[in-house]
This record gives C-alpha cells, sequence and structure tokens, in this order.
C-alpha cells in the first residue's frame, strides 16, 4: 500500500513535467527525445540536490584529492620500487575511503533515484498499441485454480477485439489471449473469473503516454517496477495481468539505442553541469 | 560516475605500477653503471637536512642549559653541536645560496635580497628575473610568452648528487625560485612571487579613513557600509598587457551578521563564515582574466574588528600549488601532488606576514597563529618526504624561526624602543616557546629516521636585537660621498640623487655601493680611484660612532673585494657593513632614502634580526654523528653531504668536506684535499674584525 501511495506521489511530480511535452500533438514533441532529455536532466538535478544534502563535501574532495596524490606518487617516486609498490596500497586504502565516503549519500539517493527511473521506463520501454497491431494478453491464475477449468471472460473496450480462442498454458498457470486494436482511443480489458472483475489499461495511441504492461498482485518488487497502475487484490484468482507491447526503439543517426543507456548518459552530464553549478561535487 | 572514475584511478594506478616495475631493472642498472663508473661509494644512503632558518646558537645554549631543548641536547651529547659560520652578509638569500651551492657571494651572485639596476640605480630582485616578451599579456606570470630566469649563479650539489644518482627532495630552501631541473623532487620557496607578482602585498579593507595611510608591504582599501553590507573588490593579478583593467580583481561582498561577531564573506564564487578575530584557512580565489584565461589562487582572511569600524585582512594571495599559474616545484606536479595530500598551502617565498604586523594592520596573536600554521603545513610535508625517502637527501628549511624572531626579539629587551607604549607581557615567553616547537621538531625526525641515515640541524645565521637604524646614505650624504640635486625632494629608491657629484651610495640592507665609471650609468669614480675609496669609506664606518648611546654602531666594514672571489664578486656591494649588535640599516634607508638623521630608534614590531656583522651572528650545526670541525662553515656542507654520498665535491667549491669522528672514516684522512679545515672562531662573539676579514679572505664567511 505505502509503495503504491509512493508511486502515485512520484508520478504527480513527473508527469506534469513529462505530459505536456508529450501531449503536444507537434511532430516535435511526437519524438521522445525531448522528453526523455527532460525527465533525465530532472532525474539528474535530483540526484544533485541529494548528494548535496546527504554528502560531506569537503571530505569527499579531501579523499579523492589523496587519491590522486597517491597516485602521483607512483611517478614521483618511481626511482624507488619499494616506494611504487608501497604506494599501491596505500591507492587501495584511499581508494576504499573514497568509496566509503560515497556509501551513505548514494544509498541514501537511490531510492528515489530507481523509483524515478521505473517512472521513465513506463514512458520509454514499450509504446503503446497502434491501429491494427496485435499484441498478447496474459492472465496468470493464483497456483490454487486450475486453468484448464476455470471460467474466464473478457470484455474489451471498443476499440479492441480478440483474434482467435484462448490458449490454455497449465504448465505456466496462465491463460493467452491476442489482442487486436481496432481504434486509436482509450482502450481497456476488463477479466471476469466468477465474481471477481478486474481492468487493466491498454495504452493506444501515436503518442508518447506511459504504457503499463503489467498489473500484478501487491509485492514489493513488482509494484516498483510496475508503477503505473495500482496492485491486484491479494484474495483474487489472479496473479498478474500484462499485455506484450512492442518495445520502444531510440535512434541516434540511424543507430538504435536503448533508451536507458541514453538516459545514464544524459543524466550523467546534466548531473556534472548542475553539480558545477550548485558547487557540488559528484565524482 | 564515482566508481568508473574511482576503476580508471586505479587502472593508471596499476598501469603505471606495472610500467614502474617492468623498467625499474633497467633504470636501476643505469643508476648503478652510472655510480659504478664514477666511483661513487658512499658511507650512507640517506641525509636529512633540518633547515631552521634564523636559530641562535647562544639561545640554544642557554635553553639547553635549562633542560628545555632536549633533543637538540641529545644530538649535542651524542653527535655535534657546534656554530655554524655564515655568509657575509648574513642574510638569508645569500647563506641558503651559498649553502647549496658550497660557494662564497663572489661566485653565486647572490648579495642581498635586492640588486640595483646598473642604468636607473632602481631595486630589483637579486635572485629572479622576469623576461617580458613582446606579446606576453600575461608576461609577468610567466605565461603568454615570458620567462622567469633564476638569477644565482654556479649550482646546487643536489643537481650533482643527481648526476651521480643520488635522488633528493628539496623542500623551501630559498632562493630555489624558479625551480630547476635535477634528479629529485623541490618546492620553491624564498623569491616566489605572490599573484600580483610581488614577495607579499596584503589587502586591508577599513571603513575607517584614518587608517587609510599608506602601509609598507600593503594594500588599505576604504569602504563603506551599505545597510549591513559592504561591497568592494579583492585586487589580483596586473594586467601584463597593460589594457584596462589595470589589475584583475574578484567582487567581495562582506554581510555583517546582525547580533553575531560573524561576517559571511562572498570573495568570487566562495562564500564562508568568518568570525570575529578568527583566520578563515586558505580559500580559493579564481580570477577572471579575460574570456578563456583563469588565474587560481588562496589566500586567509581575519576580521580585525567590527565595532566601531569594520577591519578586515586579507593575506597575501598566494599562487594556488594545485594549479599554480607558474612553475613552483620540480617537476611541475609535484606542488599539485602536495596540495593533494596536504590541501593547500604557502606558496609565497616569504609566506609569514611580517608587513602587516609591521604596519600594525593584525595582532601579534594573529601572526604568530598565521606562522605556525605555515610551519605546521611544512612540517606535514616533510615528515611525508622524509617517509618517501628511505635513501637519498631530503632538505626542508623552515621560517617560522626567522620570523617570529623578527617580530618578537623586543619582548627580550625591556629597553628595546620598539616597546614604547605596548603590551611585553602577554607574548614574553614566545620566542623560548618556539625553539621548544623546533626542538620537538627534531625529535620528530630524530624518530623518523634510522641511525644509518645522517642528520644535520643546521641554521643560516643567528639572532639579535634591533633597536637602531643607521641610514648610511644620510652619513654618506653629511660627509660629503652622496649629493642631491639642487632643490631636489628625497625620496625613496634614491630619487634626487646628483648622480655626476655622487661617489657612493648605500642601496640593500647592508651595502655600499661606489658609483663607478663603466659600471653605474653615471659612474664617476674611476677603478684607479675605487680602491683608495673603499678603504677610506671603510675607516671612516668602522668609527661610526653612537652618541646617543656611547657605542660604535659598526663590527666592521668589509671591503668585498678582499672577502669575495669569483666571477661576480664585482656584482655585489663594495663595501658590506658589519653592524654592531642592535644595529642595523634604518627602514628609511633600506627604501632608498637619503634624507634624516643618520641615528633613528627602531619603533617597529620587527625588532630583531641579523644584518650585522657575520662573526656576531653565526648559525647553528647539530648532527647524529661526530664530525672533527670545530666550527664549521655554511659553505662545507655542499661538500660534506657530497662527500657523504661518495661523490668528490668540485674543485670551484669554497667549502670542505667536514671529517667525520669514527673508525670507519679513517680512510678520508687519506685524502689531502679534504683536509678538515678548522675555524679560525673559538667564540664568535669575541671575533675581531681583523679575523673577520681574514675569514672573509678565505670565502668561508
Amino acid at each position: 500500500m505505502s509503495v503504491s501511495l509512493l508511486n502515485r506521489a512520484v508520478s504527480a511530480c513527473s508527469d506534469p513535467v513529462l505530459r505536456p511535452w508529450s501531449d503536444n500533438p507537434a511532430s516535435f514533441a511526437a519524438s521522445p527525445w525531448p522528453t526523455l532529455i527532460l525527465g533525465s536532466c530532472l532525474i539528474a538535478v535530483i540526484m544533485v540536490l541529494l548528494f548535496a544534502l546527504t554528502s560531506d563535501q569537503q571530505l569527499l574532495k579531501r579523499r579523492r584529492n589523496r587519491l590522486l596524490a597517491r597516485t602521483l606518487e607512483l611517478l614521483l617516486f618511481r626511482h624507488d620500487a619499494r616506494v611504487s609498490i608501497t604506494a599501491c596500497a596505500r591507492i587501495l586504502k584511499a581508494n576504499a575511503a573514497y568509496l566509503w565516503t560515497f556509501a551513505m549519500p548514494t544509498l541514501i539517493a537511490v531510492i528515489p533515484i530507481t523509483l524515478m527511473i521505473v517512472q521513465l521506463a513506463a514512458w520509454f520501454e514499450y509504446r503503446p498499441l497502434i491501429s491494427g497491431e496485435t499484441a498478447l494478453l496474459e492472465i496468470a491464475f493464483d497456483k490454487s485454480i486450475d486453468v484448464a477449468a476455470v471460467p474466464v471472460t473478457i470484455m474489451l473496450s471498443d476499440s479492441l477485439e480478440l483474434d482467435g480462442a484462448p490458449v490454455r498454458i497449465p504448465s505456466e498457470n496462465e491463460i493467452c489471449w491476442r489482442l487486436q486494436v481496432k481504434s486509436e482511443q482509450e482502450s481497456w480489458i476488463e477479466v471476469r473469473s466468477g465474481e471477481f472483475v478486474e481492468r487493466k489499461e491498454c495504452a493506444v495511441g501515436q503518442h508518447l503516454i506511459k504504457v503499463s504492461t503489467k498489473r500484478t498482485r501487491s509485492d514489493l518488487v513488482q509494484e516498483i517496477l510496475h508503477p503505473v497502475e495500482r496492485p491486484l487484490p491479494a484474495e483474487g484468482p489472479f496473479e498478474q495481468i500484462l499485455i506484450r507491447f512492442p518495445p520502444r526503439t531510440l535512434h541516434i543517426a540511424d543507430k538504435e539505442v536503448h533508451w536507458l543507456v541514453a538516459a545514464i548518459v544524459i543524466m550523467m552530464i546534466a548531473g556534472l553541469v548542475t553539480g558545477k553549478l550548485f558547487g557540488v561535487s559528484i565524482t | 560516475m564515482t566508481f568508473l572514475g574511482s576503476f580508471l584511478v586505479l587502472a593508471v594506478a596499476f598501469l603505471l605500477l606495472l610500467i614502474s616495475i617492468l623498467t625499474w631493472p633497467f633504470r636501476f642498472l643505469l643508476i648503478w653503471v652510472r655510480r659504478f663508473l664514477r666511483g661513487v661509494k658512499g658511507e650512507t644512503d640517506r641525509v636529512v637536512v633540518l633547515g631552521l632558518d634564523g636559530l641562535d646558537p647562544g639561545r640554544v645554549r642557554r635553553m639547553m642549559a635549562e633542560g628545555k631543548l632536549p633533543h637538540l641536547q641529545r644530538l649535542a651529547e651524542t653527535g655535534t653541536f657546534s656554530e655554524l659560520s655564515t655568509t657575509l652578509p648574513p642574510i638569508s638569500p645569500v647563506a641558503w645560496s651559498s649553502f647549496q651551492t658550497g660557494v662564497n657571494p663572489g661566485k653565486h651572485s647572490i648579495f642581498d635580497f635586492l640588486n640595483r639596476n646598473l642604468k636607473t640605480y632602481l631595486p630589483e630582485m637579486s635572485s629572479v628575473r622576469i623576461i617580458e616578451r613582446a606579446g606576453g599579456w600575461l608576461a609577468s606570470f610567466g605565461l603568454g610568452g615570458s620567462s622567469i630566469r633564476m638569477l644565482r649563479r654556479s649550482q646546487p650539489f643536489w643537481r650533482i648528487l643527481g648526476e651521480h644518482g643520488v635522488f633528493s627532495t628539496i623542500l623551501r630552501v630559498p632562493v630555489s625560485f624558479p625551480p630547476e631541473k635535477f634528479y629529485g623532487l623541490s618546492l620553491s620557496a624564498m623569491c616566489t612571487p605572490d599573484i600580483r607578482g610581488t614577495q607579499g602585498t596584503f589587502t586591508y579593507f577599513t571603513t575607517d579613513p584614518g587608517e587609510i595611510e599608506q602601509a609598507s608591504g600593503g594594500l588599505c582599501v576604504l569602504v563603506s557600509l551599505d545597510g549591513n553590507r559592504i561591497t568592494t573588490t579583492l585586487p589580483g593579478p596586473p594586467n601584463p598587457s597593460g589594457g584596462t583593467p589595470a589589475e584583475y580583481s574578484v567582487p567581495l561582498k562582506i554581510e555583517i551578521l546582525p547580533g553575531q561577531e560573524k561576517v559571511r564573506l562572498t570573495a568570487g564564487d566562495e562564500r564562508l563564515i568568518l568570525p570575529l578575530n578568527q583566520d578563515s584557512g586558505w580559500v580559493r580565489i579564481t580570477f577572471r582574466c579575460g574570456a578563456m584565461m583563469r588565474v587560481r589562487a588562496i589566500c586567509r582572511f581575519r576580521l580585525e574588528c567590527l565595532n566601531p569600524h569594520v577591519r578586515l585582512y586579507v593575506s597575501p594571495i598566494h599562487l594556488d600549488p594545485e594549479r599554480p599559474a607558474m612553475p613552483i616545484s620540480h617537476p611541475r606536479y609535484y606542488s599539485i601532488y602536495l596540495a593533494k595530500l596536504h590541501d593547500a598551502f604557502a606558496t609565497l617565498g616569504l609566506a609569514e606576514d611580517t608587513w602587516a604586523l609591521n604596519a600594525g594592520k593584525i595582532s601579534e596573536s594573529a601572526f604568530l597563529e598565521q606562522a605556525y600554521v605555515i610551519h605546521e603545513e611544512r612540517v606535514s610535508m616533510f615528515m611525508d618526504a622524509i617517509r618517501r625517502m628511505p635513501r637519498g637527501l631530503t632538505v626542508c628549511v623552515f621560517d617560522a624561526p626567522d620570523r617570529i624572531q623578527h617580530m618578537f626579539y623586543r619582548h627580550d629587551h625591556s629597553e628595546h624602543p620598539a616597546n614604547r607604549g605596548r603590551d611585553i607581557s602577554r607574548h614574553a615567553n614566545v620566542l623560548d616557546e618556539m625553539y621548544e616547537r623546533m626542538d620537538q621538531l627534531v625529535g620528530r625526525v630524530a624518530r623518523e629516521i634510522d641511525e644509518k641515515s645522517v642528520l644535520m640541524v643546521i641554521s643560516d645565521h643567528g639572532f639579535c636585537t634591533f633597536q637602531r637604524g643607521v641610514s648610511l646614505n644620510a652619513w654618506l650624504r653629511q660627509n660629503g660621498y652622496l649629493t642631491l640635486l639642487p632643490d631636489a625632494e628625497p625620496g625613496d629608491y634614491l630619487a634626487g640623487v646628483d648622480w655626476s657629484a655622487t661617489k657612493a651610495y648605500s642601496f640593500g640592507l647592508s651595502g655600499i655601493y661606489l658609483n663607478q665609471k663603466g659600471r653605474e650609468s653615471q659612474g664617476i669614480v674611476t677603478k684607479e680611484q675605487s680602491a683608495a675609496l673603499r678603504t677610506e669609506l671603510a675607516e671612516k664606518l668602522a668609527e661610526l660612532f653612537d652618541e646617543e648611546r656611547g657605542v660604535r654602531a659598526i663590527h666592521a666594514a668589509h671591503d668585498s673585494h678582499k672577502a669575495w672571489s669569483g666571477p661576480y664578486a664585482g656584482d655585489g656591494p663594495d663595501i658590506v657593513v658589519g653592524y654592531a649588535r642592535g644595529y642595523r640599516s634604518s627602514w628609511e634607508n633600506a627604501a632608498g632614502r637619503t634624507d634624516g638623521p643618520v641615528f633613528t630608534d627602531n619603533t617597529r614590531f620587527w625588532s630583531g634580526d641579523h644584518c650585522v656583522d657575520p662573526s656576531l651572528v653565526p648559525g647553528v650545526f647539530f648532527s647524529n654523528c661526530r664530525w672533527m670541525t670545530e666550527q664549521p662553515a655554511i659553505t662545507d656542507l655542499a661538500p660534506t653531504i657530497l662527500k657523504l654520498f661518495g661523490v668528490k665535491a668540485p674543485g670551484y667549491m669554497d667549502g670542505r668536506p667536514m671529517i667525520r669522528r669514527s673508525a670507519d672514516s679513517a680512510a678520508d684522512n687519506e685524502d689531502n684535499t679534504d683536509a678538515p679545515r678548522l675555524s679560525a672562531t673559538a667564540g664568535t662573539a669575541a671575533i675581531s674584525a681583523e679575523t673577520a676579514t681574514s675569514m672573509d679572505n678565505r670565502g668561508a664567511l
């Protein structure tokens, strides 16, 4: 429950910043890059601010300088093999001290940064379905339920239709359908099994919007990794409802780039620039 | 990013180690072959020289007798303690130049802090010349087409050691700027300028108009309070292009925090809270010199007063050792290494701000604190160097004894004119406490080294009181040797002198120069006349009597043509005045003034000095080894250390190697050229002018 609240809070903060870009129908905003750059920069700024609050910048600088000094020792005293060899022990010690200084600020920063990167993943890991495209809908059931016999009904929004009969896979304890998009408008899927009914969003359209691939039972890791929709109730028959969206591809000069690689590079650059502006060292 | 950076550092470090290990056998072989071919076989693997500038043997003896200097006492008992004959004149740049070269001033060409320009008669640095080339817009910083030239001649003995494969670490030995290349590491000292290109200019911001007077060695800036804020600029490096601005600066904001005895300072990009009467520590300042150039510097702030006036002292702005605007070490990254290992440290040649105390801009306590902070920085560097140098030569010179004695000597003499109207109780024991502190340093160093290593604790000169100033120019004028132009207004730097009628003039701390034809641009004294004139002046000066005190002011006047030998002997003063105890060149005379009385009381904080006759202020020599020489000279140390490493001293050196008093050094006596030279002085205080002259003839003083 608390993770859901946290997710909602993070979404509430980040969505207003990112959404205007994605909702803009202009071709510039249709590109994922402006939003990715903005989102990555936002994370970098927050990271730098958190670092400024939680790290001892003086100590950090002292330890980094000491590490560099110990490395310079190898050049200065290279005439003496004994000094060179012992310098390595000093370098290792200085390095350990330097990394240790980073430990606490890193641990503190890693929680919000992870939540924000997961939010970013909802925007860039997968893309919405477009008209005419098909995707697999997989519903996993509780282990106590026999999927070969369980009655399941699927209700769809007008923009979607089922393509063929379901496939029941007892070894995985799940049932699969193939979905087809008829038109690009707000879409959803409703699954009914006995008295239990659950709904799952289905992202459809050409715009840059958040894509929720999975709705899963309340579980700390799963909830952190899939923050867009609220978790499935634990007492229901469904373990997870998943739609296999196509992955989003980003390109730089016709070369495919994974969004996370691009985001990390942007975050590093933005972090260094912001750090310089605020006088905060993050390296 | 951190982990990546950290990994990269480790990767580079291990790559360097690998290269170092792989190439080490070749390098070792090369050094071994070089040493073998030159027949180098040393008596020791390591020599550590601890230089304590100005440590006085008289005080040391007294305090050892009182049991206050246990570590020096131990050295004296188990090794050697003697006086160390200093140079003529006994001034640090001269003496330390002789220490490092083993020659008299006539061979190393350093005669004083300043030398005169033969064309203009204006002062110039004696050890450094900045040669500006056209278009060099940061010329005075050695950038953009200018170069810095060392004017000290001969060569330091560690360069000779390096040629024989002996590695050295030389820390803050005076007259080592700009750094010279050799097999070892060095950090420059005396003569290293501040960011303004001077030998140390402090800045003093005050809201009190009454305080804005000319302050020697400093810049007083009148500021005004706007509410609780002062907005001004901190002046930095000059603009060598001659354009606008004339000097670069950084904005400085001083904001008084209401209800607290503190201010918030913003100097450039740096912000700090500065409580009243507390030192800020080193603050990094970046001067933006045009679009591309940045000059990095460090300085210290101290809020001296908040009410009724704001008074903020800013130390001279030192070159940042982590990013020096000009080389201050060899190799250049040695200063970067030191700064990264020990944090920022003073780089200015005369780092302790004696000018600010002399001008009354900081208190004695503030000065003392500053001097010890700088001292401790050097201790850290020195101890680190000793730990990293199990073999070779390690030398470090500590200036604190010299500076503290200069500024606190009045406390030893209640009748000192500088005591008038000043407290003499608060810092009454400063000098003894400083000696005890130096003794503790000696103890630390002795503990760090093994018994096979040779330790030498030396000082370049001793100390005595400075109560009366002598204006030699006024005396020369009164006696018809120096003439002023009609209606001329006497000023600094020999302003108003009629050179066409002037036979002699005083320049620097103890020198008298003849206005010699063919040497000085407007010289009138011929070479034939000069010997007789020197004798005449020396005889008259020796009789100079201070009627007020009823004593002779001059111990001996030395004809430098007899005292010095070597190719540069003629470049120095023609007569070097050896003042009696308590006397020195007056402040006015040192600034080149020709007016005023011959004798004046010295009422400044700068109340002790050593610019007297060299026989009166010998240095100290301690060692953990027993030496046969009774009283060595400072020039003997270079050949002695060379010999300890098995390197024969070059023939041009004036000093002679001392002989160790141990069974295993019996072979030393076989070398007749290295025969011990027993000192002519048994009790230096009783030395006569004649004896001093005869010693000078040897070039040992």
